[in-house]
């Protein structure tokens, strides 16, 4: 039996706009293991970001959870806090928020203060959520810096965020994101605006990090690449829906949906020298005009009207899930040999 | 320079001033050596590929090659159908412009800033042949009709405006006025850097398509390795204003002969799971490019550096036929 930690089930986040309502994420479910790495990857638009921010309950309106269940296990053997059902500005989950499920942003400028110093961000939370005096929470901090790589920890306290490039901010966040030993670490594409090397750096780090602290992570992101780095499970979304669900080495070996398929396929890849890519027809939709049915269908080259009106989640095995009517004959298709 | 070459470029610098301002002067402090002694040829119909981390120097490499920016220093050779072979670094404005900006077109990475919301495709895509008077008023309609074809648009969406249109669509407009003038050498710098995985292979078949079809010479600057490795012929690593290594691209990524290409590749992920390993990844941070460290730029970071590196410079040199490496150590070392 996993030792689960997060269990989200069939969740529904709206915006209510006046140009109409977009279904963000539409009944998405996965549970994240304690300790282990879950992937979330998708394009833009895709509501990867939204369901990251549902976790926490910060969707701010006019979003809004409309229904499911976020199902937090303290403890292995503790009852389940569902997050989705408190009030977002309870103390319980300001508790759980930063305390219990710490989170790391994309764009690190962006999330540091610009007008306090790195140690007014970081010594203030840290004494609140572990009641620490300023001193203690000060030591902390230091170490905390110290640990993720940062060279001259206390100078840093004194320091801006405009004192600091890009990679070092992203540090910055991932310590304060550990200071209060989080169990979940929520990641939303961490390393999207850095350079490849500071990337593997932060990859490094983060799986280090896993391994002294024991904390599992949510790692979201749109590149493949990263997905297979770092991920255990690996979650493929598609306007708001998983399209499918399986471990990392299932994803990239043996896929079952079209989408991953096609994704896949579209990027160049170093281990398959192809003259061409292949390509996805045509664009994500707008979300205000979902199309009917399978939500992938106008751009899938599996698609028969008649088969593919409302597709189950069909379970390909155990563990591996996917979206799609037509896997099993996409299989057979597939093993033939192409001429 | 041979027949063939349409591009060469020797030892181009371009420094940016840090001024020091009192209250009535402003002396220059130091200078950003944003490119410093950069060299490299393309020739007809080539594909030359310009990777680096963010700060390395490539943008500004293109934009000086373009004469956006004027350089401080060196030579940029182009072979030009009707002045013949003239040095770009040498003329001014308005020569760029009435002779040399319709042969050399640039592709930009973020389409939504560069196009203008308040004009149509038609427009948009008409201007530079307007401005270049290669038709006929009567004659345009058409061509801006054939080039939407061309890169896969519908042709009634000219009357319409950009914000219609996806990141991927504008970046085919973006390309449809590039070529509007027929250019033999365009400048992509990042074209697919801002879309999303979907959309990035059909724009980089466009471009592969469009370069097979015109026999145009690209210069496609990049930080995305896998990118590069599927479209160029050959492939030039940049740091800190210089270029550490040039060779073709399988040679390149197959025989490394710098440690910062090694360190580059190394840190690229590859999207397999099972080819998972532990990498070495860089340690520290690309150097000031206004304080770059002594000797070999890269010697602070690098695995292999010996005393050698810290005080002398190494250049850039063929270490084997058509692989040009700037490493002191490039023959002894033996790289992944």
């Amino acid at each position: 039996m996993p030792d689960i930690l997060l269990e989200v089930k069939d969740l529904h986040v709206n915006f209510f706009l006046t140009e109409g309502t977009v279904k963000a994420v539409n009944g998405v479910s996965f549970k994240i293991e304690r300790g282990k790495t879950l992937g979330i990857v998708g394009e833009s638009g895709c509501g990867k970001s939204v369901m990251a921010r549902a976790i926490l309950n910060m969707v701010r309106p006019p979003g809004r959870i409309v229904s499911g269940e976020i199902n937090y296990y303290s403890q292995p053997d503790s009852p389940p806090i569902n997050i989705a059902s408190l009030n977002r500005n309870s103390a319980q989950v300001r508790r759980i928020r930063w305390g219990e499920i710490a989170m790391i942003f994309q764009e690190p400028m962006t999330s540091l203060s610009p007008v306090h110093t790195i140690s007014n961000q970081m010594i203030e939370p840290i004494q609140l959520h572990l009641n620490l005096s300023k001193q203690a929470a000060k030591n902390h901090a230091v170490e905390l810096l110290a640990r993720v790589g940062l060279p001259n920890p206390e100078q840093l306290l004194t320091r801006y965020r405009h004192e600091l490039s890009g990679g070092m901010r992203q540090r910055v966040m991932i310590a304060m994101a550990l200071s209060c030993n989080p169990k979940l670490l929520i990641a939303d594409e961490p390393t999207t605006a850095v350079d490849v090397t500071t990337q593997a750096q932060i990859l490094n780090l983060m799986r280090g990090l896993q391994d002294e602290f024991g904390m599992a992570i949510m790692f979201i992101t749109h590149a493949l690449g990263v997905i297979a780095e770092i991920a255990d499970d690996v979650v493929v979304m598609y306007l708001g829906e998983e399209v499918e669900v399986a471990d990392v080495d299932t994803i990239f070996h043996d896929p079952s949906h079209p989408y991953t398929q096609a994704l896949l396929r579209s990027i160049p890849r170093p281990d398959m020298k192809l003259k061409r890519l292949e390509t996805i027809k045509g664009n994500v939709p707008d979300p205000m005009h979902l199309p009917q049915g399978c939500k992938y269908h106008p751009r899938c080259r599996y698609y028969i009207p008649t088969r593919c009106a409302n597709p189950p989640f069909e379970r390909v095995s155990s563990e591996h899930r996917a979206r799609c009517a037509r896997i099993h004959d996409i299989k057979e298709q597939l093993s033939e040999p192409t001429s | 320079m041979t027949n063939d070459t349409l591009l060469h470029v020797n030892n181009l610098k371009k420094h940016f001033p840090i001024y020091k301002r009192g209250i009535f002067t402003q002396q220059v402090d130091r200078y950003v050596k944003a490119v410093d002694g950069v060299s490299f040829t393309i020739a007809r119909g080539e594909v030359l590929g310009l990777v680096g981390e963010s700060g390395c120097g490539k943008t500004t490499t293109g934009r000086t090659v373009l004469g956006a920016e004027k350089p401080t220093d060196g030579e940029v050779i182009f072979q030009d159908p009707q002045l013949g072979a003239v040095d770009l670094a040498q003329l001014n404005r308005e020569t760029m412009r009435k002779y040399i900006w319709h042969n050399i077109q640039l592709i930009f990475q973020d389409p939504y800033s560069s196009l203008n919301p308040r004009m149509t495709l038609e427009q948009i895509i008409a201007e530079p042949i307007r401005n270049y008077k290669l038709l006929e008023r009567g004659a345009i309609r058409d061509r801006v009709a054939e080039l939407l074809r061309l890169v896969g648009l519908r042709p009634e969406y000219m009357s319409r405006y950009p914000h219609a249109f996806s990141g991927g669509q504008r970046q085919r407009v973006g390309i449809a006025r590039a070529l509007a003038v027929n250019p033999q050498l365009l400048i992509c710098d990042e074209p697919v850097s801002a879309l999303d995985v979907s959309i990035q292979a059909q724009v980089l078949n466009l471009l592969q398509d469009l370069q097979e079809q015109f026999q145009l010479a690209y210069l496609f600057i990049s930080h995305d390795l896998s990118v590069v490795r599927h479209l160029c012929d050959r492939v030039a690593v940049m740091y800190v204003g210089k270029i550490v290594e040039i060779a073709d691209t399988e040679d390149l990524f197959n025989n490394i002969q710098h440690p910062y290409t090694e360190a580059l590749l190394s840190s690229a992920p590859t999207p397999d799971p099972r080819a998972r390993r532990k990498q070495v990844p860089l340690i520290g941070e690309v150097p000031d490019p206004s304080n770059p460290p002594s000797g070999c730029y890269f010697h602070p970071r690098c695995l292999y550096a010996k005393e050698r590196c810290v005080v002398e410079t190494p250049p850039l040199r063929e270490v084997q036929p058509g692989h040009w490496s700037a490493c002191h150590f490039a023959e002894e070392l033996d790289l992944g």
